[in-house]
C-alpha cells in the first residue's frame, strides 16, 4: 500500500487509527503489529511471510547476545545476503533495504549493550510508517515510547500537519516535477539543448528531493500520530556549502547508519589521512551500493566520494572562506552527480552530461529542438520555483512555528484535498525509493 | 474541538466530500467504500461532467462496448465517402475499383495512374505518390496530437504545425489552443484555418481516444473533420496518416493501447482516402519493428518518438508528395 493512495489514506488509516485512539493503552502495541501486518500484506503476502521470518531470525540471534561475536558476523552476514538477493533476484521484496539495515543496527546494538532485553521487537520491526522507507531507526530511540508512556495526543495535531505536509510534498510537487524528466527522457537525451540538460538536472534534484522528503515527513507525522518521534531525514540540503555537508543534511538516518556501523569501526578519521580516505571510500561505494546494484551506482558513488576526499584534504577551508562559492560549488555539483544516480544506462550518462556541458565538451546532439527548454520552461517553471522555496529551510520553520494555529490549519487542510484530488486524476508515481 | 481542531475539521471535510460525492455523481453510487464517492466527485469536477446540466454529456464518451463489436467498411469499388461537393458529381464509370478501405495498413494506399493530361471528367482515384523535397513542406500544415507536436518540434521542416498534446478527433477543430502571435489568446484549428492558406494538411489524430467511443463514432467524427478542413482549405491537399503504433511491450500489456486496435482504426481511415485531394499513408511502414509494433529503439516511453528518428517520418513524408496540378479542384 503506498501512502499516497486513497486506499491507505481513506480506507486503512482511518480504521487503524479508530483503532488505535479508542483502544486502550495496552492494546496499542498489538494493533500497531497487526495493522503493521495488514499493511504489508496489500503489498504481497508472501513478503510478509518472509518479513516475519526475517524478523524471528533477527530476534533470534539478538537474544544470544551480547555474547558471541561470530553470531553477530552471522547475524549481519545473513541480513546483506537478504539485502543482495532481493536487490539482484528474480524476486523483490519492499522496503527491504532498510528492514534489512534496520535489523543490523539492531543486532550491533544488541551486541554492545548489557542489557539483553527486547520487550515489544516485533512491533518496532515492522511498524508501518517507517517499515517501507524508513528513517532508518535505533531501537533504544523508540523503546521509551513502545514500552511506557507514549505522548499521543499532544503530538496528534502536529503529527497530523507533518503528514499532511510530506503528502503535499510528494503529490503537489514531486510527481508534478517528476514529469519533465519524463518528457526528457521520451526525447531522447541526445536531443536535448544544453539549457534542457540542466533544468531536467534541477528539476530531477528537486524531484529527488520531495518524492523523499515527502515520504519521510509522512512517515514521522504518522510515527507522531502514534506517539514516536522519528528522527529527522533531512535538514534543508541544498543549503549545504560543500558536499560533505549535502550528505550530513541528506538522508540524515542512512547516513548516521554508514557512521555506527561501518565509518567507526573502521576506525573514522583516527587512523590517519591515508586511512581515513581508504574509510570514507569503502563508506561510499557501500552506499552507491545499497541505492543500487550497478555502474552507475558505483560512478555516483566515486564522484561523490573524489569531492568529499578533497574537500577533506583542501578544498573544504577553501570553501569556508566565501559563502557565494562555496553555495554556486554545492548547487553545480549536486544536480551533475544526480545524473549518475537517475541515469542507470553508462553511455546514457555520458550523452546527459555532455549535453550539459555541450559548449565545453563540442557534444552537438541530434535534432535538437532550440527552444525545448522555454517550452519545457513555461510548464514546470512554477512547480520548480515553488520546490526552490520550500527547500528553503524557512517554509519548514514557519509551519511548524505555527503548528496548531488558524492559518496553517487551514492551509494544511487546502493542501490535503488538492493532493487527494491530484492522485484522484492522476496515476501517480509510486515513491522513488519504493523499490529498496 | 479546541485539542484537536485539525483533526476534527478534517474529518468533518472528509464527510463532507464523501456526502458531495454521493449525492452529485450518481454513477459513483452502490458502494460501501468512502474512496469511491470521493474519486466519483474529483472525476466529475476534472472532466465537467459535474457542471453539466444532463448527465454523460461530456465530450469524452465512456469506453463503449460496441466499440470491440464494430467491423471496418465494407469494401465496395463506387465508395467516394468525402463526396466533395466542389467537384463533378458524378463519378467516371471507367474508373478503377476504389482502395478498399479493410486494406492493411503496411501497403500504400494507392496504385499507380497517370496524373499528366487534364482530363475532361473526374481524374481515376488512385494517385502515384513522388518524391518532394524539402520545400514541399513550406506550405504544409501538420495537426494532430502530442506525435504531431514532434513533428512541430523535431521535423527541421519550414511547416506550421497547430497540435496540442491529448488532442483528439472529437476537439481538433473546436480546443483553443493556437496563438497565431506570440501572447495573443489561443485560437481554435477552425479559426485558425481561416487565416491562412496552406498547400497541404497532414493530420494524425487517435491515440487519446482509443479505449472511448466507437470504431463508428470515431470514424464518422473524422470524415466530418476531414469535410470542414476541406471547407476551410479547398486548394488544400488532405493527407490522412494512419494512427502510429505503440511499442510491443506496451501492446501487449495494455487492453486499450494495442496495435491490433489501432490497426482496426486505421483500416477505417484508409476508407476516408478519395485519391484526388484526401491521401491516406501510414508511417508505420517506416517505424514498425516488421511486426506490426513501433520498433522500441525508437520510443522510450513506448508510445512517442524519439526526437532523433522523427528524419524517418519526414523522409517518409517526402516520398510520398502529391503533386499539386492534380490536387483537389
Amino acid at each position: 500500500m503506498d501512502f499516497c493512495s486513497f486506499p491507505f489514506l481513506f480506507r486503512f488509516l482511518p480504521l487503524f487509527l479508530l483503532a488505535y485512539y479508542l483502544l486502550p493503552d495496552k492494546c496499542r502495541n498489538l494493533v500497531l503489529f497487526i495493522g503493521s501486518l495488514i499493511f504489508y500484506a496489500f503489498i504481497s503476502i508472501p513478503c510478509t511471510l518472509i518479513l516475519l521470518i526475517i524478523v524471528e531470525l533477527n530476534y533470534l540471534i539478538a537474544s544470544k547476545m551480547p555474547h558471541g561475536r561470530s553470531i553477530l558476523s552471522l547475524g549481519i552476514i545473513l541480513n546483506v545476503l537478504l539485502l543482495v538477493f532481493f536487490k539482484i533476484g528474480p524476486v523483490s521484496m519492499p522496503g527491504i533495504s532498510f528492514i534489512t539495515f534496520g535489523m543490523i543496527a539492531f543486532l550491533v546494538d544488541a551486541f554492545r549493550k548489557t542489557e539483553g532485553d527486547y520487550p515489544v521487537f516485533r512491533t518496532y520491526a515492522i511498524m508501518f510508517p517507517k517499515l517501507i522507507s524508513g528513517p532508518i531507526t535505533r531501537y533504544e530511540e523508540l523503546k521509551p515510547a513502545l514500552t511506557g508512556k507514549r505522548h499521543l495526543y499532544e503530538n496528534v495535531e502536529g503529527g497530523l500537519e507533518l503528514f499532511v505536509l510530506g503528502l503535499s510534498y510528494k503529490v503537489l510537487l514531486a510527481d508534478r516535477i517528476a514529469g519533465l524528466w519524463n518528457n526528457i527522457q521520451t526525447i531522447g537525451f541526445i536531443s536535448i539543448s544544453t539549457q534542457l540538460a540542466w533544468l531536467g538536472a534541477v528539476g530531477f534534484s528537486l524531484q529527488l528531493y520531495f518524492d523523499f522528503q515527502g515520504y519521510s515527513l509522512m512517515a514521522i507525522g504518522l510515527g507522531k500520530m502514534l506517539g514516536f518521534e522519528f528522527p529527522d531525514n533531512f535538514d534543508s540540503p541544498y543549503c549545504s556549502r560543500s558536499i560533505s555537508e549535502f550528505y550530513r543534511r541528506w538522508h540524515m538516518t542512512l547516513g548516521r547508519w554508514f557512521k555506527d556501523y561501518v565509518y567507526i569501526p573502521l576506525g573514522g578519521n583516527r587512523r590517519g589521512k591515508v586511512r581515513t580516505t581508504l574509510n570514507l571510500l569503502i563508506v561510499w561505494l557501500l552506499t552507491g551500493l545499497w541505492h543500487g546494484i550497478g555502474w552507475n551506482f558505483v560512478m555516483w558513488a566515486g564522484f561523490l566520494f573524489f569531492f568529499i576526499a578533497l574537500e577533506k584534504l583542501f578544498l573544504g577551508k577553501i570553501l569556508e572562506k566565501s559563502r557565494i562559492i562555496s553555495h554556486l560549488y554545492t548547487l553545480l555539483l549536486i544536480p551533475v552527480s544526480w545524473m549518475f544516480f537517475a541515469i542507470t544506462n553508462a553511455e546514457e550518462v555520458w550523452i546527459y552530461i555532455s549535453r550539459m556541458f555541450a559548449p565545453i565538451v563540442n557534444s552537438v546532439g541530434i535534432n535538437v529542438y532550440a527552444q525545448d527548454y522555454i517550452k519545457y520552461g513555461k510548464i514546470y517553471g512554477p512547480f520548480i520555483a515553488a520546490a526552490i522555496i520550500f527547500a528553503l529551510p524557512w517554509p519548514e520553520r514557519l509551519i511548524r512555528r505555527f503548528t496548531g494555529k488558524w492559518p496553517v490549519i487551514l492551509l494544511m487542510l487546502l493542501l490535503f484535498w488538492l493532493s487527494a484530488y491530484e492522485i484522484s486524476i492522476n496515476s501517480n508515481n509510486p515513491f522513488m525509493y519504493f523499490k529498496f | 474541538m479546541k485539542k484537536f481542531p485539525f483533526l476534527i475539521i478534517l474529518a468533518a471535510s472528509f464527510a463532507v466530500v464523501v456526502f458531495c460525492g454521493f449525492a452529485l455523481m450518481p454513477g459513483a453510487r452502490g458502494s460501501f467504500l468512502p474512496d469511491s464517492y470521493i474519486s466519483g466527485l474529483f472525476t466529475g469536477i476534472s472532466n465537467g461532467s459535474i457542471f453539466s446540466p444532463t448527465p454523460g454529456t461530456s465530450s469524452q464518451p465512456v469506453f463503449n462496448p460496441d466499440a470491440e463489436q464494430s467491423k471496418p467498411p465494407e469494401s465496395t469499388p463506387a465508395q467516394s465517402p468525402l463526396g466533395n461537393p466542389q467537384t463533378e458529381p458524378s463519378e467516371d464509370p471507367t474508373s478503377p475499383p476504389a482502395v478498399p478501405p479493410t486494406q492493411v495498413a503496411e501497403t500504400p494506399a494507392t496504385p499507380a495512374q497517370n496524373p499528366e493530361t487534364p482530363p475532361p471528367a473526374l481524374p481515376p482515384i488512385e494517385q502515384k505518390f513522388v518524391q518532394v523535397d524539402q520545400s514541399y513542406f513550406n506550405d504544409a500544415l501538420f495537426v494532430g496530437d502530442s506525435r504531431m507536436v514532434g513533428m512541430g518540434e523535431y521535423s527541421g521542416l519550414n511547416s506550421t504545425c497547430y497540435a496540442s498534446v491529448g488532442m483528439t478527433i472529437y476537439n481538433l477543430l473546436d480546443k483553443p489552443f493556437i496563438s497565431l502571435d506570440s501572447g495573443s489568446k489561443p485560437v481554435t484549428l477552425d479559426y485558425a484555418l481561416q487565416q491562412k492558406r496552406f498547400g497541404k494538411i497532414y493530420i494524425m489524430v487517435g491515440i487519446n481516444e482509443m479505449g472511448t467511443g466507437s470504431l463508428q463514432r470515431f470514424v464518422d467524427t473524422y470524415r466530418s473533420a476531414v469535410q470542414r478542413i476541406r471547407e476551410l482549405q479547398p486548394d488544400a491537399v488532405i493527407f490522412v496518416q494512419g494512427i502510429l503504433y505503440v511499442t510491443a511491450s506496451r501492446s501487449e500489456t495494455d487492453e486499450v493501447f494495442s496495435n491490433e486496435k489501432i490497426r482496426e482504426r486505421n483500416r477505417a481511415l484508409a476508407g476516408l482516402a478519395d485519391g484526388r485531394s484526401c491521401f491516406y499513408i501510414d508511417v508505420n511502414e517506416v517505424l514498425s519493428d516488421g511486426k506490426g509494433n513501433l520498433n522500441k529503439d525508437y520510443s522510450w516511453d513506448s508510445c512517442h518518438l524519439k526526437a532523433q528518428y522523427y528524419y524517418l517520418w519526414v523522409e517518409f513524408l517526402m516520398r510520398h508528395g502529391v503533386p499539386q496540378a492534380s490536387a483537389g479542384s
